[in-house]
């Protein structure tokens, strides 16, 4: 293993969502119009100008109460599905930085890698039909510095640095927790116990615990695409998926974001 | 805070109570982070889970404004366990003082109390004929601190703790055996409060009562323990530095009343007998002399220039009072939204429409600032003339901002503010220009104006200039003084407030500008910035090592005798010249006379130990004695309370911070960043009130005290659970109180809810304890 890695060790996360406007600070991408639904969490999805959210989990398990959070963004995958069913290739993997980031200029927003991407992050604007997600602030990184939401976060929930060095302290992290009154902690975010991505998280209990997805197969679904999707891919260039995809992807964005 | 955030690093258990440290001081977590990691504790009690809970290692609830029971049943648990630094007690507290035999204690009363209060004489202690004060130092003595201190907490048992708090007593246990561990010496335990502490009637003594506590413990004077204030907003510690509050002078000098000290030799005859504060003589004629630069010992140092209290409380209450019977003609808020902040603000927004006229300095258009068009006012129907200056931000100015660990940091200008805003400095200085340009056309008594120094330049005042005054100089030189150690009190040297001496001592690289990064090995950073006083980062830390000097923990060393001297990892605060021994016995340098530290302080309003009463409103009756509430509160006529147990309004109310929001939002509801993360004003339930009221989650709720009623979203949450309080089922409704009638969000402020009752010794409101009722609206 080798380049750049991000922990999210929700263990740690007090929900402070300095990362959220951090994120939106320097991606420049505006707040959206929310309202308190009986929960702190907001905005109650990812969207296009919302590429982070932590969420927030109320568990009661007998007489405690556990409130846990765990971040939410784009897990930057080693064989990211989203650009393996991209018909006009506008998604591509940073060799230098390891993000997986979109080219908008080629991008139609046909909406295939919302569809794909098991962790549900890329999101099309359904104004200018261009997809929007997390780059990992790979300007930021190309130029030495560290993520934004990894900058802001005060209690060091977010690490961002050397693959194997991170890797190791999350094992580590893990190691502490379970013998610290936490037996069902683990990692997140593996696939045959190797990182899926750039992204990894350290958890003190179940994904669900977390709203995260459970066992996500980013790999199957690579194959799956390669073996099924590309020839399909002729037909969305032709347009003709495209529409249908247009209206599966509205389906699936509430109105109410952007 | 007697120690620093980093510090908090260090510390075996950090105990937050009354505090959110998750919520309301975000970037401190790191540090409570880094204990934790360590295998440090981190304890929450609050009266619900909060962010800082939901990372917490224990979690204890609390009924709102029952902090004295829980502490209190803390200090019985490590007298009755022998949990106690025995050493420590003995020697750097007042333990072994002998109390004065008519000191009594009955049915919540502490002897002396008549119609007017209290008469303090009992609470006092023997003394020979010399009037040096007797002591037993086996501390047996039945009317010794240390017995009578047993005595009074013996009533705090774990039972009448769970009776009164609403906390079980196994949670209750658990947390007074975690915490209690940190009395071994070599071992450090934190107490982080902030204003679920201080806002109620009985403030001062809930923080009284975690210093005991702390005391008990051995874990002042430490690294990683401490007594920590977390203040609550940027620079509040340097504004009450500055003198800010109606009652002190820069440097906590207590202000002259007219009366009782019609001289300057009148007042110093109030000096401390013993400890630091003897100095207290210099620190006034310097601060004299940099305000008026011919005072001198003939001419009284201008004493009589000074304004001087009345013996009446000028706390925002009161003058909210006084405004409202229309005894008052001007106001500024500068930098303060009273018409979101204040206690029972139906009232104050009303007091406004008294004044002529009003002067609002700020970011934005503050509700304050709007009072006079707010819904439902006739703007037509106000007299009261106002104005609104702009003001710059942090980052729109240059100065020196005091955090909680009072390092005193100073930050430069970023940007130019925008459109006409300016630097408080430079409102201040045109404001006063104007003033003395009108005196100079005559007025009552105008040489304090025209005779006041005030040459900060003609154009933009110099900030540097501001600061070498607050540093302090010498007044024939003009050279700047090295620290406070060189005040004199013959006119010889000016200092516009002591503690911060030493913050500017030179114009090339004062010490405030520093950025040298830790350099003393346990995260004391002493060459960052400075600490008031004399860059000293860790208050009392003569208490750190045992009467000989060994540190006791020699891996967290502040200072350390070696056989023939002092070796110091921090500024000591006691005299490290002479030999452990010495020093020994005064290693509370501030608390004078007795330079050890007061288990039994005689000098407070309502008791010389915590007693615990009930908030002014609330669900029960006290449990403890038939005094239900501080007999010496201060509250004022007109002001509507519940009954105890009222069945109009059943449940408490408590008010707090979100970490989205800042004080009366007038930033931070202006930012659509953070408007998107907490968009709207909302209150906090148990899923049990939700039921009995018929409220679910995300309904339009409708809450009421005696004082208004508020509209708000209802949080449903698993988090808030109803208490067990002397046999009932107590039930609470908690909200934050950031919102307002102006900005971009909008929302009906908590503070309508709130009471104008405070502190005995403070006048804080009451904020965090009231009674209220809740209903579901359409």
């Amino acid at each position: 293993m080798s380049g750049k890695m991000m922990l999210v060790d929700v263990t740690k996360c007090t929900a402070c969502r300095g990362c959220q406007s951090a994120c939106k600070n320097w991606n420049m991408l505006p707040g959206n119009e929310t309202s308190f639904t009986g929960n702190y969490e907001n905005p109650p999805d990812l969207g296009p100008s919302t590429w982070t959210r932590v969420a927030f989990n109320e568990v009661v398990e007998g007489t405690t109460v556990r409130w846990s959070f765990a971040k939410i963004q784009c897990m930057h995958c080693d064989d990211p599905v989203c650009a393996a069913v991209c018909p006009y290739m506008a998604i591509s993997k940073n060799a230098q930085t390891g993000a997986v980031t979109v080219n908008r200029d080629v991008c139609i927003g046909c909406g295939f890698c919302q569809v794909f991407c098991p962790y549900e992050i890329p999101r099309v604007n359904n104004q200018n039909k261009k997809v929007y997600k997390c780059t990992m602030c790979h300007d930021r990184v190309a130029s030495g510095l560290l993520p934004a939401c990894v900058q802001t976060c005060p209690v060091q929930a977010l690490q961002f640095g050397a693959e194997d060095q991170l890797f190791t302290a999350a094992k580590q992290r893990v190691n502490f927790l379970r013998r610290n009154g936490y037996p069902r902690a683990q990692l997140y975010g593996l696939w045959d116990g190797k990182p899926v991505g750039r992204v990894i998280y350290v958890l003190a209990d179940d994904p669900d615990r977390y709203k995260l997805l459970d066992d996500p197969a980013p790999k199957l679904g690579s194959y799956f695409v390669e073996a099924t999707l590309k020839p399909l891919q002729a037909l969305a260039v032709a347009g003709l998926a495209a529409g249908v995809f247009f209206r599966a992807q509205e389906d699936r964005t509430p109105s109410g974001d952007e | 805070m007697t120690n620093h955030y980093i510090d908090y690093q260090h510390s075996d258990v950090i105990l937050a109570i009354g505090a959110n440290i998750a919520e309301n001081h975000p970037v401190a977590m790191k540090w409570v982070a880094k204990s934790q990691v360590r295998g440090g504790k981190f304890i929450v009690v609050d009266p619900r889970i909060t962010r800082s809970a939901a990372v917490a290692d224990m979690y204890a609830p609390i009924r709102p404004g029952t902090d004295i029971a829980f502490l209190g049943g803390i200090i019985k648990y490590a007298l009755d366990k022998d949990l106690y630094h025995s050493e420590y007690v003995k020697y750097y507290t007042n333990a072994a003082y002998l109390v004065n035999p008519a000191y009594k204690f009955n049915e919540g009363l502490f002897s002396g109390f008549d119609s007017k209060g209290y008469q303090k004489d009992t609470w006092t202690y023997q003394t020979d004929a010399e009037g040096k004060v007797l002591m037993d130092e086996t501390l047996r003595d039945p009317n010794c601190v240390f017995q009578l201190l047993k005595k009074h907490f013996q009533r705090y048992d774990a039972a009448t703790v769970e009776r009164i708090t609403g906390c079980p007593q196994s949670s209750f246990n658990k947390v007074a055996e975690t915490f209690c561990a940190t009395g071994k010496p070599g071992k450090a335990g934190n107490i982080c409060y902030a204003m679920g502490i201080t806002q109620h009637t009985y403030g001062t003594q809930n923080v009284r009562a975690i210093a005991v506590l702390q005391l008990l413990l051995g874990n002042l004077g430490i690294a990683g323990g401490g007594v920590n204030a977390q203040r609550g907003e940027c620079n509040v510690q340097g504004s009450t530095d500055m003198g800010m509050l109606y009652h002190i002078l820069p440097g906590y000098v207590p202000y002259p009343e007219a009366k009782p000290h019609p001289t300057l030799a009148a007042y110093n005859k109030t000096t401390p007998t013993g400890g630091y504060w003897t100095n207290r003589p210099k620190f006034i004629a310097s601060m004299l002399k940099a305000w008026w630069p011919d005072a001198a010992p003939e001419n009284d140092f201008r004493y009589d220039y000074l304004p001087k209290l009345d013996g009446r409380n000028h706390s925002h209450m009161a003058i909210f009072d006084e405004m409202h019977k229309g005894n008052i003609k001007g106001f500024f808020a500068w930098g303060q939204n009273p018409a979101v902040g204040g206690p029972d603000s139906v009232r104050e927004r009303a007091a406004l429409a008294q004044l002529d006229w009003m002067v609002a300095i700020d970011l934005f258009e503050t509700e304050t600032a709007a009072f006079w068009k707010r819904p439902g006012v006739d703007p037509g129907a106000i007299k009261t003339e106002v104005f609104l200056l702009p003001a710059a931000n942090s980052y729109e100015k240059e100065g020196s901002v005091a955090n909680s660990g009072r390092w005193i940091q100073w930050r430069y200008k970023a940007v130019n503010p925008p459109g006409a805003a300016r630097s408080d400095l430079w409102i201040a200085d045109r404001l006063f220009k104007a003033v003395r340009a009108l005196y100079t056309q005559g007025g009552v008594f105008p040489d304090p104006i025209l005779k006041m120094k005030w040459d900060y330049g003609d154009a933009y005042p110099d900030i540097a200039k501001v600061a070498l005054e607050i540093n302090g100089y010498d007044a024939v030189s003009g050279e700047p003084l090295l620290n406070f150690t060189r005040l004199a009190d013959n006119g010889s040297t000016a200092c516009g407030n002591w503690i911060y001496s030493g913050y500017y001592n030179n114009l090339a690289n004062p010490p405030t500008k520093r950025r040298i990064r830790e350099t003393s090995g346990i995260g004391l950073h002493p060459n960052w910035s400075f600490a008031w006083p004399l860059n000293r980062r860790i208050l009392y830390n003569r208490a750190s090592a045992d009467p000989s000097g060994k540190p006791y923990n020699p891996n967290l060393a502040l200072v350390r005798w070696d056989g023939s001297k002092w070796l110091t990892n921090d500024v000591p605060d006691f005299n490290a010249t002479v030999a452990p021994e010495v020093s020994a016995k005064s290693p509370f340098i501030m608390c004078g006379p007795e330079t050890q530290a007061r288990l039994f302080a005689g000098g407070l309003a309502e008791g010389p130990f915590p007693e615990h009463y009930e908030p002014a409103e609330s669900p029960v009756k006290n449990s403890m004695s038939a005094q239900q509430t501080n007999p010496m509160l201060v509250s004022w006529a007109g002001q509507t309370l519940a009954p105890a147990g009222s069945d109009k309004f059943p449940f408490i109310g408590t008010t707090y911070r979100v970490c989205e929001h800042w004080q009366s939002g007038i930033m931070t509801r202006n930012s659509p960043w953070l408007n998107e993360v907490m968009p709207n004003m909302f209150v906090e339930i148990s899923t049990s009130l939700a039921r009995q009221r018929g409220i679910k989650n995300g309904d339009r709720v409708a809450v009421s005290t005696a004082r208004g009623e508020i509209r708000a979203i209802a949080c449903v949450t698993e988090r808030i659970k109803p208490m067990k309080v002397n046999g009932q089922l107590v039930e609470m409704v908690g909200m934050p109180w950031h919102w307002g009638y102006q900005g971009m969000s909008r929302g009906d402020s908590a503070n309508v809810l709130t009471a104008s009752v405070g502190d005995a010794n403070t006048s804080i409101p009451e904020y965090k304890a009231f009674l209220c009722n809740i209903r579901r609206v359409v």
